[in-house]
Protein backbone atom coordinates (compact mmCIF):
# COMPACT_ATOMS: atom_id res chain seq x y z
CA UNK A 1 0.00 0.00 0.00
CA UNK A 2 2.81 2.38 0.99
CA UNK A 3 4.70 1.79 -2.24
CA UNK A 4 1.49 2.37 -4.21
CA UNK A 5 1.01 5.84 -2.64
CA UNK A 6 4.66 6.55 -3.25
CA UNK A 7 4.29 5.66 -6.95
CA UNK A 8 1.18 7.83 -7.25
CA UNK A 9 2.91 10.74 -5.48
CA UNK A 10 6.01 10.37 -7.64
CA UNK A 11 4.08 10.23 -10.89
CA UNK A 12 2.09 13.28 -9.78
CA UNK A 13 5.31 15.17 -9.11
CA UNK A 14 6.81 14.02 -12.39
CA UNK A 15 3.79 14.99 -14.46
CA UNK A 16 3.57 18.40 -12.81
CA UNK A 17 7.26 18.94 -13.50
CA UNK A 18 6.70 17.98 -17.13
CA UNK A 19 3.73 20.36 -17.28
CA UNK A 20 5.81 23.20 -15.86
CA UNK A 21 8.61 22.42 -18.26
CA UNK A 22 6.28 22.49 -21.27
CA UNK A 23 4.95 25.84 -20.04
CA UNK A 24 8.36 27.42 -19.84
CA UNK A 25 9.23 25.93 -23.21
CA UNK A 26 6.25 27.44 -24.96
CA UNK A 27 7.05 30.74 -23.26
CA UNK A 28 10.62 30.76 -24.47
CA UNK A 29 9.57 29.91 -28.03
CA UNK A 30 7.12 32.78 -28.08
CA UNK A 31 9.88 35.03 -26.72
CA UNK A 32 12.40 33.97 -29.31
CA UNK A 33 9.86 34.70 -32.03
CA UNK A 34 9.90 38.32 -31.01
CA UNK A 35 13.67 38.30 -30.61
CA UNK A 36 13.54 37.64 -26.86
CA UNK A 37 13.07 39.87 -23.88
CA UNK A 38 15.50 42.74 -23.57
CA UNK A 39 15.43 45.78 -21.36
CA UNK A 40 15.95 49.46 -22.03
CA UNK A 41 19.19 51.34 -21.49
CA UNK A 42 19.91 55.01 -21.02
CA UNK A 43 21.29 57.23 -23.77
CA UNK A 44 24.82 57.12 -22.30
CA UNK A 45 25.05 53.36 -22.99
CA UNK A 46 27.88 51.83 -24.98
CA UNK A 47 26.02 48.48 -25.15
CA UNK A 48 22.75 47.81 -26.94
CA UNK A 49 20.86 44.68 -27.90
CA UNK A 50 18.72 44.36 -31.03
CA UNK A 51 17.04 40.97 -31.52
CA UNK A 52 19.88 38.44 -31.48
CA UNK A 53 22.77 40.87 -31.65
CA UNK A 54 24.72 42.63 -28.93
CA UNK A 55 26.44 45.81 -30.15
CA UNK A 56 29.26 47.44 -28.20
CA UNK A 57 31.35 50.51 -28.89
CA UNK A 58 34.80 51.10 -27.52
CA UNK A 59 36.75 54.21 -28.50
CA UNK A 60 37.27 53.44 -32.18
CA UNK A 61 35.66 50.00 -32.53
CA UNK A 62 32.09 48.82 -33.10
CA UNK A 63 31.52 45.13 -32.33
CA UNK A 64 28.52 42.95 -33.16
CA UNK A 65 28.13 39.68 -31.20
CA UNK A 66 25.66 36.99 -32.21
CA UNK A 67 23.76 36.09 -29.01
CA UNK A 68 21.26 33.64 -30.54
CA UNK A 69 22.66 31.42 -27.82
CA UNK A 70 22.64 34.12 -25.13
CA UNK A 71 25.01 32.33 -22.76
CA UNK A 72 27.64 32.16 -25.44
CA UNK A 73 28.28 35.32 -27.48
CA UNK A 74 29.92 34.24 -30.71
CA UNK A 75 33.12 35.91 -31.84
CA UNK A 76 32.32 39.41 -32.93
CA UNK A 77 32.33 41.28 -36.18
CA UNK A 78 34.54 44.29 -35.53
CA UNK A 79 34.67 47.59 -37.36
CA UNK A 80 37.59 49.77 -36.38
CA UNK A 81 37.85 53.33 -37.60
CA UNK A 82 41.36 54.58 -38.18
CA UNK A 83 40.36 58.15 -37.45
CA UNK A 84 40.03 57.46 -33.64
CA UNK A 85 36.60 59.04 -33.42
CA UNK A 86 36.27 58.35 -29.66
CA UNK A 87 32.89 56.62 -29.74
CA UNK A 88 30.91 57.35 -26.61
CA UNK A 89 27.33 56.14 -27.01
CA UNK A 90 25.23 53.77 -29.13
CA UNK A 91 21.48 53.84 -29.84
CA UNK A 92 19.51 51.34 -31.91
CA UNK A 93 16.38 52.40 -33.81
CA UNK A 94 14.60 50.56 -36.63
CA UNK A 95 17.51 48.63 -38.13
CA UNK A 96 19.96 51.46 -37.65
CA UNK A 97 22.69 52.25 -35.18
CA UNK A 98 23.27 55.84 -34.12
CA UNK A 99 26.68 56.30 -32.57
CA UNK A 100 27.69 59.43 -30.70
CA UNK A 101 31.35 60.41 -30.61
CA UNK A 102 33.51 63.39 -29.74
CA UNK A 103 33.46 64.64 -33.29
CA UNK A 104 30.38 63.33 -35.07
CA UNK A 105 27.24 61.22 -35.14
CA UNK A 106 27.67 58.02 -37.19
CA UNK A 107 24.72 56.18 -38.74
CA UNK A 108 25.05 52.46 -39.63
CA UNK A 109 22.54 50.22 -41.36
CA UNK A 110 22.09 46.83 -39.65
CA UNK A 111 19.52 45.15 -41.85
CA UNK A 112 22.17 42.46 -41.91
CA UNK A 113 22.66 42.48 -38.12
CA UNK A 114 26.21 41.15 -37.97
CA UNK A 115 27.43 43.36 -40.77
CA UNK A 116 26.86 47.06 -40.00
CA UNK A 117 27.12 49.24 -43.10
CA UNK A 118 28.14 52.87 -42.75
CA UNK A 119 25.49 55.26 -44.10
CA UNK A 120 26.67 58.67 -43.01
CA UNK A 121 28.77 60.73 -40.64
CA UNK A 122 27.16 63.89 -39.33
CA UNK A 123 30.23 66.01 -38.71
CA UNK A 124 28.70 69.17 -37.36
CA UNK A 125 29.24 67.96 -33.89
CA UNK A 126 32.42 68.67 -31.98
CA UNK A 127 31.71 67.91 -28.36
CA UNK A 128 30.60 65.24 -25.91
CA UNK A 129 27.42 63.30 -25.63
CA UNK A 130 24.66 61.16 -26.90
CA UNK A 131 21.88 60.76 -29.43
CA UNK A 132 18.32 59.38 -29.31
CA UNK A 133 15.93 58.86 -32.21
CA UNK A 134 12.17 58.84 -32.72
CA UNK A 135 10.49 58.74 -36.10
CA UNK A 136 12.59 60.70 -38.59
CA UNK A 137 14.28 62.90 -36.02
CA UNK A 138 17.52 62.44 -34.07
CA UNK A 139 18.06 64.52 -30.93
CA UNK A 140 21.70 65.11 -29.96
CA UNK A 141 23.07 66.98 -26.97
CA UNK A 142 26.37 68.81 -27.32
CA UNK A 143 28.06 69.78 -24.09
CA UNK A 144 30.52 72.64 -24.02
CA UNK A 145 33.49 73.12 -21.74
CA UNK A 146 36.44 71.10 -20.44
CA UNK A 147 37.45 68.47 -22.96
CA UNK A 148 34.39 68.82 -25.11
CA UNK A 149 35.81 71.37 -27.51
CA UNK A 150 32.90 73.79 -27.78
CA UNK A 151 31.84 77.04 -26.24
CA UNK A 152 28.04 76.78 -26.52
CA UNK A 153 26.02 73.81 -25.22
CA UNK A 154 23.24 72.77 -27.57
CA UNK A 155 20.39 70.40 -28.26
CA UNK A 156 20.48 69.67 -31.99
CA UNK A 157 17.41 68.47 -33.88
CA UNK A 158 18.50 66.50 -36.95
CA UNK A 159 16.27 65.25 -39.76
CA UNK A 160 17.26 61.70 -40.70
CA UNK A 161 14.48 61.00 -43.23
CA UNK A 162 17.37 60.28 -45.57
CA UNK A 163 19.84 58.56 -43.20
CA UNK A 164 22.59 58.94 -45.77
CA UNK A 165 22.22 62.68 -45.55
CA UNK A 166 21.23 63.95 -42.08
CA UNK A 167 20.31 67.63 -42.00
CA UNK A 168 20.19 70.04 -39.08
CA UNK A 169 16.69 71.41 -38.47
CA UNK A 170 17.14 73.35 -35.28
CA UNK A 171 19.60 74.10 -32.46
CA UNK A 172 18.43 74.97 -28.98
CA UNK A 173 20.74 76.52 -26.36
CA UNK A 174 21.28 74.40 -23.27
CA UNK A 175 23.14 74.87 -19.97
CA UNK A 176 25.15 71.66 -19.39
CA UNK A 177 23.40 68.79 -21.17
CA UNK A 178 24.17 65.09 -20.59
CA UNK A 179 21.88 62.13 -21.37
CA UNK A 180 18.46 62.39 -22.95
CA UNK A 181 15.41 60.26 -23.65
CA UNK A 182 12.27 60.41 -25.72
CA UNK A 183 8.84 58.84 -25.26
CA UNK A 184 5.70 59.83 -27.11
CA UNK A 185 5.39 63.59 -27.11
CA UNK A 186 7.97 64.20 -24.39
CA UNK A 187 11.70 64.71 -24.72
CA UNK A 188 13.71 64.71 -21.48
CA UNK A 189 17.18 66.26 -21.43
CA UNK A 190 19.53 66.02 -18.43
CA UNK A 191 21.28 69.27 -17.53
CA UNK A 192 23.96 68.14 -15.06
CA UNK A 193 24.00 70.47 -12.04
CA UNK A 194 20.92 72.17 -13.46
CA UNK A 195 18.61 69.15 -13.10
CA UNK A 196 16.63 68.21 -16.21
CA UNK A 197 14.27 69.72 -18.78
CA UNK A 198 11.12 68.41 -20.44
CA UNK A 199 10.27 69.45 -24.00
CA UNK A 200 6.97 69.06 -25.82
CA UNK A 201 7.71 67.46 -29.19
CA UNK A 202 4.17 67.29 -30.58
CA UNK A 203 5.94 68.84 -33.55
CA UNK A 204 9.04 66.62 -33.51
CA UNK A 205 11.09 69.19 -35.44
CA UNK A 206 10.35 71.94 -32.95
CA UNK A 207 10.85 70.93 -29.31
CA UNK A 208 9.21 73.44 -26.96
CA UNK A 209 10.59 73.74 -23.43
CA UNK A 210 7.74 73.38 -20.94
CA UNK A 211 9.31 72.33 -17.66
CA UNK A 212 12.63 72.58 -15.82
CA UNK A 213 13.14 70.51 -12.69
CA UNK A 214 16.17 71.31 -10.53
CA UNK A 215 17.61 70.18 -7.21
CA UNK A 216 19.63 67.21 -8.41
CA UNK A 217 22.42 66.36 -10.84
CA UNK A 218 20.91 64.96 -14.05
CA UNK A 219 23.22 62.51 -15.83
CA UNK A 220 20.98 60.07 -17.70
CA UNK A 221 17.31 59.18 -18.09
CA UNK A 222 15.11 56.30 -19.18
CA UNK A 223 11.55 57.33 -20.05
CA UNK A 224 9.17 54.36 -19.72
CA UNK A 225 5.41 54.55 -20.26
CA UNK A 226 4.33 56.99 -17.49
CA UNK A 227 7.53 56.47 -15.50
CA UNK A 228 10.78 58.42 -15.74
CA UNK A 229 14.04 57.10 -14.25
CA UNK A 230 16.88 59.57 -13.70
CA UNK A 231 20.38 59.01 -12.31
CA UNK A 232 23.20 61.31 -11.39
CA UNK A 233 25.69 62.05 -8.65
CA UNK A 234 22.87 62.53 -6.14
CA UNK A 235 21.09 59.21 -6.61
CA UNK A 236 18.23 57.55 -8.47
CA UNK A 237 15.09 59.65 -8.93
CA UNK A 238 11.69 58.53 -10.24
CA UNK A 239 8.80 60.55 -11.61
CA UNK A 240 5.42 59.73 -13.07
CA UNK A 241 4.36 61.73 -16.10
CA UNK A 242 1.60 61.84 -18.65
CA UNK A 243 2.90 64.77 -20.68
CA UNK A 244 5.78 67.26 -20.36
CA UNK A 245 3.61 69.59 -18.28
CA UNK A 246 2.62 66.98 -15.75
CA UNK A 247 5.68 65.47 -14.04
CA UNK A 248 5.34 64.24 -10.46
CA UNK A 249 8.21 63.13 -8.22
CA UNK A 250 7.54 59.78 -6.56
CA UNK A 251 10.77 58.44 -5.06
CA UNK A 252 14.51 58.87 -4.52
CA UNK A 253 17.29 56.52 -3.56
CA UNK A 254 19.91 59.00 -2.35
CA UNK A 255 23.62 58.28 -2.41
CA UNK A 256 25.32 56.99 0.72
CA UNK A 257 28.35 58.95 1.92
CA UNK B 1 104.56 58.06 -15.14
CA UNK B 2 103.20 58.27 -11.63
CA UNK B 3 102.51 61.96 -12.13
CA UNK B 4 100.56 61.28 -15.32
CA UNK B 5 98.38 58.77 -13.52
CA UNK B 6 97.57 61.22 -10.69
CA UNK B 7 96.72 63.90 -13.26
CA UNK B 8 94.34 61.49 -14.96
CA UNK B 9 92.61 60.74 -11.70
CA UNK B 10 92.30 64.41 -10.86
CA UNK B 11 90.70 64.97 -14.25
CA UNK B 12 88.22 62.16 -13.73
CA UNK B 13 87.37 63.37 -10.23
CA UNK B 14 86.88 66.92 -11.45
CA UNK B 15 84.62 65.91 -14.30
CA UNK B 16 82.52 63.76 -11.98
CA UNK B 17 82.19 66.71 -9.63
CA UNK B 18 81.26 68.96 -12.54
CA UNK B 19 78.65 66.49 -13.76
CA UNK B 20 77.18 66.26 -10.27
CA UNK B 21 77.00 70.03 -10.01
CA UNK B 22 75.42 70.29 -13.45
CA UNK B 23 72.81 67.64 -12.68
CA UNK B 24 72.04 69.51 -9.48
CA UNK B 25 71.33 72.58 -11.54
CA UNK B 26 69.05 70.68 -13.92
CA UNK B 27 67.04 69.06 -11.18
CA UNK B 28 67.80 70.05 -7.63
CA UNK B 29 67.41 67.36 -5.02
CA UNK B 30 64.03 67.32 -3.29
CA UNK B 31 62.45 69.10 -6.21
CA UNK B 32 58.79 69.36 -5.22
CA UNK B 33 55.82 70.21 -7.42
CA UNK B 34 52.08 69.79 -7.88
CA UNK B 35 51.27 66.76 -9.98
CA UNK B 36 49.37 63.51 -10.30
CA UNK B 37 49.97 60.10 -8.82
CA UNK B 38 48.37 56.94 -10.22
CA UNK B 39 45.76 55.04 -8.20
CA UNK B 40 46.13 51.32 -8.92
CA UNK B 41 43.95 48.26 -8.90
CA UNK B 42 46.10 45.16 -8.33
CA UNK B 43 45.84 42.40 -10.94
CA UNK B 44 44.51 39.78 -8.50
CA UNK B 45 41.60 42.07 -7.65
CA UNK B 46 40.98 42.84 -11.33
CA UNK B 47 40.93 39.20 -12.41
CA UNK B 48 38.51 37.94 -9.79
CA UNK B 49 35.26 36.46 -11.12
CA UNK B 50 32.21 38.57 -10.34
CA UNK B 51 30.56 38.14 -6.94
CA UNK B 52 27.45 39.43 -5.19
CA UNK B 53 27.09 41.14 -1.86
CA UNK B 54 24.46 43.06 0.07
CA UNK B 55 24.02 46.52 -1.34
CA UNK B 56 25.46 49.19 0.90
CA UNK B 57 23.75 51.94 -1.08
CA UNK B 58 24.51 54.04 -4.15
CA UNK B 59 27.91 55.72 -4.07
CA UNK B 60 28.62 57.12 -7.52
CA UNK B 61 25.64 56.28 -9.76
CA UNK B 62 26.29 56.24 -13.49
CA UNK B 63 24.51 54.41 -16.27
CA UNK B 64 21.06 52.86 -15.86
CA UNK B 65 19.18 49.94 -17.37
CA UNK B 66 15.56 48.88 -16.95
CA UNK B 67 14.45 45.25 -17.18
CA UNK B 68 11.22 43.56 -16.03
CA UNK B 69 10.52 45.81 -13.02
CA UNK B 70 14.18 45.90 -12.06
CA UNK B 71 16.46 48.92 -12.33
CA UNK B 72 20.17 48.34 -12.73
CA UNK B 73 22.48 51.18 -11.75
CA UNK B 74 26.18 51.06 -12.49
CA UNK B 75 28.23 52.40 -9.58
CA UNK B 76 31.15 53.90 -11.40
CA UNK B 77 33.86 51.28 -11.73
CA UNK B 78 32.69 49.15 -8.78
CA UNK B 79 29.78 47.11 -10.08
CA UNK B 80 26.01 47.11 -10.53
CA UNK B 81 23.17 47.62 -8.05
CA UNK B 82 19.99 45.66 -8.72
CA UNK B 83 16.91 47.52 -7.54
CA UNK B 84 13.49 45.89 -7.22
CA UNK B 85 11.13 48.48 -8.71
CA UNK B 86 7.83 46.62 -8.58
CA UNK B 87 6.57 49.60 -6.60
CA UNK B 88 8.29 52.69 -8.08
CA UNK B 89 7.25 54.74 -5.05
CA UNK B 90 9.32 52.42 -2.89
CA UNK B 91 12.28 51.00 -4.83
CA UNK B 92 14.32 48.43 -2.90
CA UNK B 93 18.07 47.87 -3.25
CA UNK B 94 18.22 44.10 -3.61
CA UNK B 95 21.80 43.19 -4.29
CA UNK B 96 25.11 44.46 -5.57
CA UNK B 97 27.14 42.65 -8.22
CA UNK B 98 30.81 43.45 -7.73
CA UNK B 99 32.39 43.92 -11.17
CA UNK B 100 35.86 45.48 -11.32
CA UNK B 101 36.10 48.43 -13.74
CA UNK B 102 32.50 48.13 -14.92
CA UNK B 103 30.70 50.84 -16.88
CA UNK B 104 28.12 49.28 -19.19
CA UNK B 105 25.37 46.69 -19.26
CA UNK B 106 22.57 45.17 -21.33
CA UNK B 107 20.19 42.24 -20.74
CA UNK B 108 18.54 39.63 -22.88
CA UNK B 109 16.45 36.72 -21.54
CA UNK B 110 17.95 36.94 -18.03
CA UNK B 111 21.51 37.09 -19.35
CA UNK B 112 23.28 40.24 -18.26
CA UNK B 113 26.19 41.42 -20.44
CA UNK B 114 28.73 43.69 -18.76
CA UNK B 115 32.22 45.00 -19.31
CA UNK B 116 34.89 44.38 -16.70
CA UNK B 117 38.02 46.23 -17.79
CA UNK B 118 38.95 44.52 -21.10
CA UNK B 119 36.53 41.59 -20.79
CA UNK B 120 32.92 41.06 -21.83
CA UNK B 121 31.27 39.02 -19.06
CA UNK B 122 27.99 37.09 -19.28
CA UNK B 123 26.07 36.84 -15.98
CA UNK B 124 23.02 34.64 -15.35
CA UNK B 125 20.44 36.67 -13.39
CA UNK B 126 17.60 34.16 -13.87
CA UNK B 127 17.66 33.49 -10.13
CA UNK B 128 18.26 36.79 -8.35
CA UNK B 129 19.38 34.85 -5.26
CA UNK B 130 21.99 32.97 -7.20
CA UNK B 131 23.57 35.42 -9.64
CA UNK B 132 26.60 33.88 -11.32
CA UNK B 133 29.17 34.49 -14.02
CA UNK B 134 28.76 31.94 -16.78
CA UNK B 135 30.99 33.16 -19.57
CA UNK B 136 33.76 35.62 -20.33
CA UNK B 137 35.09 36.94 -23.65
CA UNK B 138 38.67 37.95 -22.89
CA UNK B 139 40.09 41.19 -24.32
CA UNK B 140 36.83 42.29 -25.93
CA UNK B 141 37.72 45.94 -25.21
CA UNK B 142 41.48 46.25 -25.76
CA UNK B 143 41.33 50.06 -26.01
CA UNK B 144 40.42 50.44 -22.33
CA UNK B 145 44.11 50.10 -21.54
CA UNK B 146 44.86 53.53 -22.98
CA UNK B 147 42.03 55.27 -21.10
CA UNK B 148 43.87 56.08 -17.88
CA UNK B 149 47.40 55.78 -19.25
CA UNK B 150 48.04 59.51 -18.77
CA UNK B 151 46.83 61.98 -16.14
CA UNK B 152 44.53 64.86 -17.06
CA UNK B 153 46.48 67.74 -18.57
CA UNK B 154 46.70 70.84 -16.40
CA UNK B 155 45.39 73.59 -18.64
CA UNK B 156 46.84 76.39 -16.47
CA UNK B 157 50.46 75.28 -16.62
CA UNK B 158 52.63 74.41 -19.59
CA UNK B 159 53.69 71.06 -18.17
CA UNK B 160 51.92 68.49 -16.03
CA UNK B 161 54.17 66.38 -13.79
CA UNK B 162 53.18 62.88 -12.77
CA UNK B 163 54.55 59.84 -11.02
CA UNK B 164 55.48 57.32 -13.73
CA UNK B 165 53.07 54.35 -13.49
CA UNK B 166 54.56 51.05 -12.32
CA UNK B 167 53.03 48.18 -14.29
CA UNK B 168 53.89 45.73 -11.51
CA UNK B 169 51.46 47.45 -9.16
CA UNK B 170 48.41 46.81 -11.35
CA UNK B 171 46.32 48.90 -13.72
CA UNK B 172 45.82 52.63 -13.29
CA UNK B 173 42.17 53.34 -12.44
CA UNK B 174 42.46 57.05 -11.77
CA UNK B 175 44.85 59.92 -10.99
CA UNK B 176 45.08 61.86 -7.77
CA UNK B 177 46.35 65.42 -7.59
CA UNK B 178 49.09 65.66 -5.02
CA UNK B 179 52.53 67.11 -4.16
CA UNK B 180 55.26 65.09 -5.87
CA UNK B 181 58.95 64.81 -5.01
CA UNK B 182 61.30 64.50 -8.00
CA UNK B 183 58.70 63.28 -10.52
CA UNK B 184 60.34 61.60 -13.51
CA UNK B 185 57.38 61.87 -15.92
CA UNK B 186 55.67 64.88 -17.39
CA UNK B 187 53.24 65.83 -20.15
Amino acid sequence: MKTFTKIIALSFILSSLLFLNSCSKSESTSLSNTGGSTGKGGSMARFTIANNTLYTVDNATIKAYDITNPANPSSATAITLTTSPEFETIFYYQNKLFIGSRSAMYIYDVNNPLNPVHLSTYNHVLSCDPVVVQGNIAYVTLRAGNNCGRTQSLLDVIDITNPSNPTLVKSINMQSPYGLGVYGNTLFVCEGNNGFKAFDITNPKNPVLVKTITGMFGYDVIPLPNLLLLTGKDGLFQYTYTNPNDIQWISTIPIQP
Amino acid sequence: MLCMRTKKWVHIALSILLLLLLSCNIRPQNFETEGYKPIYMPYDELNQPISTQNSTGLKNPGKIYYYNNYILVSDNGQGIHIIDNLNPANPVLKTFIKIPMNKDMAIKNNYLYVDSYKDLVVIDIGDMNNIKEINRVKDAFPNVETENALPPRDLQSTQTYYECPDKNKGIVVSWQKTKLKNPKCRL
